[in-house]
């Protein structure tokens, strides 16, 4: 199994460095389009002209350079119980029952596998912002047979092909996080909204929590933190991180 | 992970027949569980609908001014953000079976049970279906109600793919997990 991922990530390693020589651009695309941000608990995410999709066990890529003529390009098995995808760069990272991988994306928008770190069976997201993957693991759901965690981890990635998990961090009941710079904001459930600074990776410090409902995911950009919960949709501006504003919330 | 159910009235049926042959074959079975829709059967277009409040929010999505706020199953709700102490609800994308979104130069791609569906969104009120395709995004409930543990009635794949499932009455259902 071991052995496999070694195989995989050494394929990609090669595939990597065939269009490296591209500086991440690659050929024919244009880099004009305004896409859209996606919450951490997200299927579907758009890379220049691709469309990447996953379901239960397999990573789609849908050529949507022309809407109108959209192209199914690839489709492969990633594995079981594959929950989110998040992108950075060229960057896939797929977050799923049992680990998250990374994928990287080669000439003609093809993703294929570099790494995958594995942990306890449970639910995770995983967000990056290049220099770092953050993941979420929590039990106590469906999905959730066989572990008992819920802990905030930080890997360093600065080889895609072997992340270095470098921070644990225990968490009440974890699930969608973003970062924005230094800052990292983790949904905790019934225990609200984490703000980290994560300056330090290898030290994350709580710098605070907004409590009193039930987050389940976030977007945080240009100082607004977009948060989904059960009972509204929260905005927070975090000009100020250690006492956010809240400015609406729209309660359902 | 399913197993075919053998129906309590028919295992009555033999305990009685290896016993005494003077048994009576008990009730149908009829119990609350999960029916298979299959493609074909549902409506799977795409509309805009005016703003309505949101029952359970799913997914959410920021483009431009806008947030998404996904009602899985059902479809998209999008709120007017220019001002973010006041998002408005401008409107309610109809998108039949959908979990999730993405957008890209004002053309949203959703996925439609099976399908994904390119839509032009540059005015929300009248948003268009551009492009299809179709039967290419595979869900675990293909076969089985995901999610969701009793019975269900078993899937016919002579009819065809199964895109959703509701819950339903049931007479002897044969399948549960």
């Amino acid at each position: 199994m071991k052995l496999s991922y070694v195989i995989s990530g050494l394929l990609g390693l090669v595939l990597l460095g065939c269009s490296s020589n591209d500086i991440g651009i690659l050929p024919g695309v244009d880099s004009g389009g305004v896409i859209g941000t996606g919450g951490s608990l997200a299927r579907f995410t758009i890379v220049q002209n691709n469309l990447y999709a996953v379901d239960n066990t397999t990573l789609t890529t849908i050529d949507i350079a022309n809407p109108i003529q959209m192209i199914l390009q690839n489709q492969q098995d990633v594995g079981f119980g594959i929950e989110t995808i998040f992108p950075f760069d060229n960057t896939l990272f797929i977050g799923s029952n049992t680990g998250a991988y990374i994928y990287g994306i080669g000439g003609e928008g093809i993703p294929s596998e570099l790494s995958f770190f594995e942990h306890a069976m449970a639910c995770d997201p995983v967000v990056s912002d290049g220099d770092y993957a953050y993941v979420t693991i929590r039990s106590g759901r469906a999905c959730d047979f066989l572990g008992d965690a819920n802990i905030l981890e930080i890997y360093d990635i600065a080889s895609l092909e072997n992340p270095v998990q470098i921070t644990e961090v225990a968490m009440n009941n974890p699930r969608g996080l973003s970062v924005d710079g230094d800052l990292l904001f983790v949904c905790d459930g019934n225990q609200g909204l984490v703000v980290f600074d994560v300056t330090d990776r290898t030290n994350p410090v709580v710098l605070t929590r907004e409590m009193g409902f039930e987050a389940n995911d976030v977007i945080a950009q240009n100082n607004i933190a977009l948060v989904v919960s059960p009972d509204g949709i929260r905005q927070f501006d975090y000009t100020d991180p250690t006492s956010l504003t809240e400015l609406s919330n729209l309660a359902l | 992970m399913i197993k075919c159910h053998i129906n309590i009235a028919y295992l009555w049926f033999a305990v009685c027949l290896l016993g005494l042959f003077s048994c009576q074959v008990e009730e149908e079975l009829v119990i609350d569980g999960w029916k298979p829709i299959y493609q074909g059967e549902a409506d799977l277009t795409v509309s805009s609908l005016a703003a309505q409040p949101v029952g359970e929010a799913g997914k959410i999505y920021k483009y431009g001014p806008y947030i998404l706020v996904g009602e899985t199953g059902l479809g998209i709700h999008v709120f007017d953000n220019t001002d973010p102490s006041n998002p408005t609800g401008i409107a309610f994308i109809n998108v039949p079976l959908n979990e999730d979104m993405a957008i890209r130069n004002d053309v949203m791609f959703v996925d439609i049970g099976r399908d994904v569906v390119a839509v032009d969104v540059s005015d929300w009120a009248n948003v268009q279906e551009i492009g299809r395709l179709s039967g290419i995004y595979n869900r675990s409930d293909a076969l089985y109600p995901e999610g969701q543990f009793g019975y269900f009635e078993c899937v016919d794949t002579s009819r065809g793919v199964v895109v959703d499932w509701v819950s339903e009455e049931l007479v002897n259902p044969k399948c549960r997990r």
